[in-house]
């Protein structure tokens, strides 16, 4: 166990690398280069540009100019928004717990109800119950989140008023958690959609072979309850899938983040890039992407690691 | 009295694999077995339907999709004029979504074929030649993984410039990673048959294994995930139109139009709702034809249905 | 000669009433091929403290018979068309879930094929053991654990404790059938039902489980009921025998005179094919396939490989009664057939 969680770090650290390769490359595809990226508009003041080639050492050969970057990034130092004028680092810190708590809200959401609904659509095979959530099941993931999200706060914020479709500012200061609360559940929800139903499908395929295992009809001989059949016994070898399955979700929900946070102007790092595309602040995207990438590829390294120590077939030799 | 004969000893595959050679009979088995599949059928059908409507969308019209209407600002669907309404600058939602659908098809399709090539290439040199050139493939696409999908899409779009082939690229980009691990997971599994063994013992060079013995079963793996990705291609490509990084406007994008409804969705939901729909129609087909696709492409699928 | 009496007069019973009486079970599956007759028209009679072979190759509806006991199988895909089950003078309803669930383990208990695999590979034997034990016993772990050890003991598995804590994965095949039989005892049936003990075993693993139900058979006063498709197993252990094929119950009776005098063609190939009785000094094999369960011939089930059939196989025989314990479900024993 210990050996391969060593393993995985090992291989994360290149990962890490090359995603910093690619964000770094980022910058210098940009027409007009790297000044351009860092000066924004500007770009036209000679002794700007004179300074910022110095500073990003962009005079010097392709491999330096990595290096540099990467020492300043290693430090927290990855630049200036061209939009905000403030440190980069500075800005992203507040917006990712944001969109932390948005993920986390919606991979809970895709996970308890996902299980849920993929156990009991198992349990309660080809019954109208089992058909009718399949398809709308179906439906939900074949629909943008964006557009879910607007539906949702069309219904839910507009016309029933029930929640508020947007208004959050931030968890820190005066709002309460319940406030916090009140607005996470829209977005989170919109998010979580098309997890869940990837969740539920998978659980729903899982427990559909582990319900006819020899072991749930032993447990059933034996006098266990049918509840206890289906979730102590059955559920628990669909677990390990399950988990894996929740993990695989995190970066799409990253993703999905994105749209949602515009949506329902939630002040995360969604909300970040979206305003950095408008702008065209290079840097402050740059970094966005760089942030979330460490932070899934770390999400990754956990979730592989509880889906290892609860999977029995990893117990054989 | 036994009759349990011997009769298709012919393609009987090596026991080690687990995808069987498909050969003639087995193809008009699974054509066959799609044509069963009612919803595949379906689907297909509307995707016809669609790129019909899309490519006649300048005779099906009934405005232009560019040109607003002051006077109509917002108006309802359902009613003579606009059967879909018009949204925030006058222009017939109807209108928009035929000519969107030009756009739909082209930033879905596309990705998914360059990514197919390119994917395949990489795919089966990292599967198939283990060492160092293979490990740097495989090593090289787990970066890219590493990074969200959505986001190193939308950066990329957004560093080389909003616009239709920013796009398509940006899409190939990200989704060529996918297929690449598909393709080098099933050569991978093949490397070690024996009739590859055979093959090489027979004195083929690599290259023409490659061609004549493995790429053969790669090809099908690759038409599967295409075809029941395709869906959310669809709704992947619509985001970089929501986000503003599709074609410029006014050109009609289904994302854009859902994004230009947002400000009025209070008073006029139709106009973010409509192209939502579409959206959810072309994908949906999209989804139960590759679908169907999977199950009749997949010999060991179609005996459970 | 008669036909079949009404079940509970078939065999003289050894004490008053017979523990489980199973009446007209009946049981189909659907199939995209049709419907399957997993069993037609079966009856069966344990008494107390008796000991029951069922035997028949695969696909004859035993392990259907001895699970549709305790209405195990789950209703769809199964279908009861009829069936009724006696147990200790009360009728078990199939809708009855509540009763069922006091029943199964505590009165009527069973051990599967594959002992490993009715373990779940998630969890320890000994937590496994607990949980049943939890739903039937009221105590602690504390107040269990010695009657525990001890059973374990009694069933021949070395160091106990050990085996409490390890994955059914880690224990051998025949380790995990005696861990299987003594979680039965445990629980304390009156009735163990035994599905093809001893099939999944090597040759030593067989012997050390039949002599643990031998024994069981011995000191207690647990009825059994052993279903196998090896004669051998059924020779040694059981008093009464049952033959099944196609679904149906083809012949029953003591085991000594099945053994010493069978009367149905089937029996006989079976016994013939299994060593035991020589046709003309060669080994002896049953021609033929098993049945296609959802497309049986018409009348009697064995008519296409019988060696015997006549034109009048082509109703279904009854069950004719040999002597006042033994039935056989063949033509050749109506005298008037026979000889005409």
């Amino acid at each position: 166990m210990h050996r391969y969680f060593a393993q995985r770090l090992a291989t994360a650290i290149p990962t890490m690398i090359g995603v910093s390769l690619v964000t770094f490359a980022l910058l210098h595809v940009v027409p007009g280069g790297p000044v351009v990226a860092m000066l924004g508009l500007a770009a036209t003041n000679a002794a700007a540009v004179a300074a910022v080639t110095k500073e990003l050492g962009l005079d010097r050969p392709i491999w330096e100019q990595y290096g540099i970057w990467l020492k300043r990034a290693l430090s927290g130092d990855l630049g200036t928004s061209t939009e905000f004028h403030v440190p980069v680092l500075q800005l992203i810190g507040p917006k990712l717990a944001h969109t932390l708590i948005l993920t986390a809200g919606s991979l809970s959401i895709a996970a308890v109800f996902g299980v849920i609904l993929g156990i009991t659509t198992a349990v309660y095979h080809r019954s109208l119950y089992d058909r009718a959530a399949m398809l709308i099941m179906l439906i939900g993931a074949s629909a943008p989140v964006f557009w879910i999200g607007l539906l949702l706060s069309y219904l839910f914020a507009i016309r029933l008023g029930w929640l508020p479709a947007m208004g959050m500012t931030s968890i820190t200061g005066d709002a309460s958690p319940m406030v916090v609360l009140r607005h996470l559940l829209l977005p989170a929800f919109a998010n979580s959609i098309i997890s869940l139903a990837v969740i539920a499908r998978i659980v729903r395929s899982n427990m559909l072979e582990a319900l006819v295992q020899p072991y749930v009809l032993a447990a059933r001989a034996r006098g266990l309850s049918r509840t206890r059949q289906v979730v102590v016994h059955a559920f628990r070898n669909v677990l390990p899938d399950a988990i894996n399955i929740t993990g695989l979700q995190v970066g799409f929900l990253f993703g999905g983040a994105l749209f949602v946070e515009v949506v329902f102007a939630w002040p995360g790092i969604g909300y970040l890039i979206y305003s950095s595309i408008q702008a065209r602040d290079y840097l402050t995207l740059q970094a966005s992407v760089l942030v979330v990438s460490a932070v899934f590829v770390v999400v990754n390294l956990f979730a592989d690691m509880a889906r290892i120590a609860l999977d029995p077939r990893e117990r054989v030799g | 009295m036994s009759e349990i004969g011997a009769g298709e000893g012919a393609a009987i595959p090596p026991p080690s694999l687990s995808l069987e050679l498909i050969p003639d009979s087995a193809f008009k088995q699974g054509a066959r077995a799609l044509l069963r599949d009612r919803m595949a059928i379906l689907g297909l059908l509307t995707l016809l339907l669609a790129i019909f409507a899309a490519i006649a969308a300048p005779f099906l019209a009934p405005y232009d999709p560019d040109a607003g209407d002051g006077a109509s600002i917002l108006a309802p669907p359902f009613t003579a004029n606009h059967w879909l309404g018009a949204d925030e600058q006058g222009r017939d939602i109807l209108s928009r979504i035929l000519f969107g659908a030009r756009l739909a098809f082209p930033e879905a399709v596309i990705p998914v074929l360059c990514a197919a090539i390119v994917g395949t290439f990489l795919g089966l040199i990292g599967g198939y030649f283990k060492g160092l050139t293979g490990e740097l493939v495989m090593r090289s696409l787990d970066v890219v993984f590493a990074i969200p999908m959505v986001l190193l899409a939308v950066a990329i779009a957004t560093t080389l410039g909003s616009g239709l082939p920013t796009v398509i690229l940006s899409m190939a980009v990200v989704i060529t990673p996918y297929i690449a691990r598909v393709v080098a997971t099933t050569t991978a599994q093949l490397r070690s048959a024996p009739f590859i063994d055979a093959a090489r013992c027979a004195g083929l060079s690599e290259r023409r294994i490659l061609a004549q013995e493995v790429i053969p079963h790669v090809v099908p793996a690759v038409i599967v995930y295409g075809a029941t990705n395709m869906g959310a291609m669809v709704v992947f490509a619509a985001g970089f139109g929501f986000l503003g990084l599709g074609a410029p406007p006014p050109t009609a994008d289904w994302g854009a139009m859902i994004s230009g409804g947002m400000k009025s969705l209070a008073s006029a939901p139709w106009v973010s709702t409509v192209p939502g729909i579409a959206i959810v129609v072309v994908s949906l087909a999209f989804n139960y034809l590759g679908d169907g696709l999977r199950v009749a492409l997949d010999p060991r699928l179609r005996s459970r249905h | 000669m008669n036909a079949l009496p009404d079940g509970d007069a078939r065999r003289g019973t050894q004490s008053a009433g017979p523990l489980l009486d199973l009446t007209n079970l009946t049981v189909r599956f659907s199939s995209p091929a049709g419907e399957v007759h997993a069993v037609e028209d079966v009856s069966i009679s344990i008494g107390r403290g008796e000991s029951i072979g069922i035997v028949g190759e695969s696909g004859s509806g035993k392990t259907v018979t001895c699970m549709s006991m305790t209405w195990l199988l789950p209703s769809p895909p199964a279908r009861y068309l009829s069936g009724r089950i006696v147990f200790n003078g009360t009728e078990l309803k199939r809708t009855d879930e509540r009763r069922l669930r006091e029943i199964r383990g505590r009165s009527i208990g069973m051990v599967f094929q594959s002992a490993r695999l009715s373990f779940n590979p998630a969890y320890r034997l000994g937590s496994q053991i607990a949980e049943a034990m939890r739903v039937h016993h009221r105590g602690s772990w504390r107040d269990l654990e010695p009657r525990v050890i001890e059973t374990l003991r009694y069933c021949n598995i070395a160091d106990p404790e050990s085996i409490l804590s390890h994955f059914p994965h880690e224990v051998s095949g025949g380790v995990a059938q005696r861990v299987s039989i003594a979680l039965a005892l445990l629980i304390g049936p009156q009735l163990l039902i035994a599905d093809e003990p001893t099939t999944a075993l090597d040759l030593l693993s067989q012997i050390e489980v039949l002599s643990l139900l031998e024994r069981v058979r011995r000191e207690t006063n647990t009825a059994l009921v052993v279903v196998s498709h090896d004669l051998n197993v059924v020779r040694r252990i059981a008093d009464y025998v049952i033959i099944m094929y196609a679904g149906r119950i083809v012949e029953e009776g003591p085991a000594t005179e099945i053994f010493s005098a069978p009367r149905h063609p089937y029996t006989v190939g079976l016994l013939a094919s299994a060593g035991h009785r020589e046709k003309g000094g060669r080994l002896y094999e049953l021609p033929g396939q098993p049945p296609d369960l959802a497309a049986l011939p018409p009348g009697c089930s064995f008519r296409p490989r019988c060696p015997r059939a006549f034109e009048r196989c082509v109703s279904l025989p009854p069950l004719y009664a040999v002597s006042p314990r033994h039935y056989a479900r063949c033509f050749l024993l109506d005298a008037e057939a026979a000889c005409g």
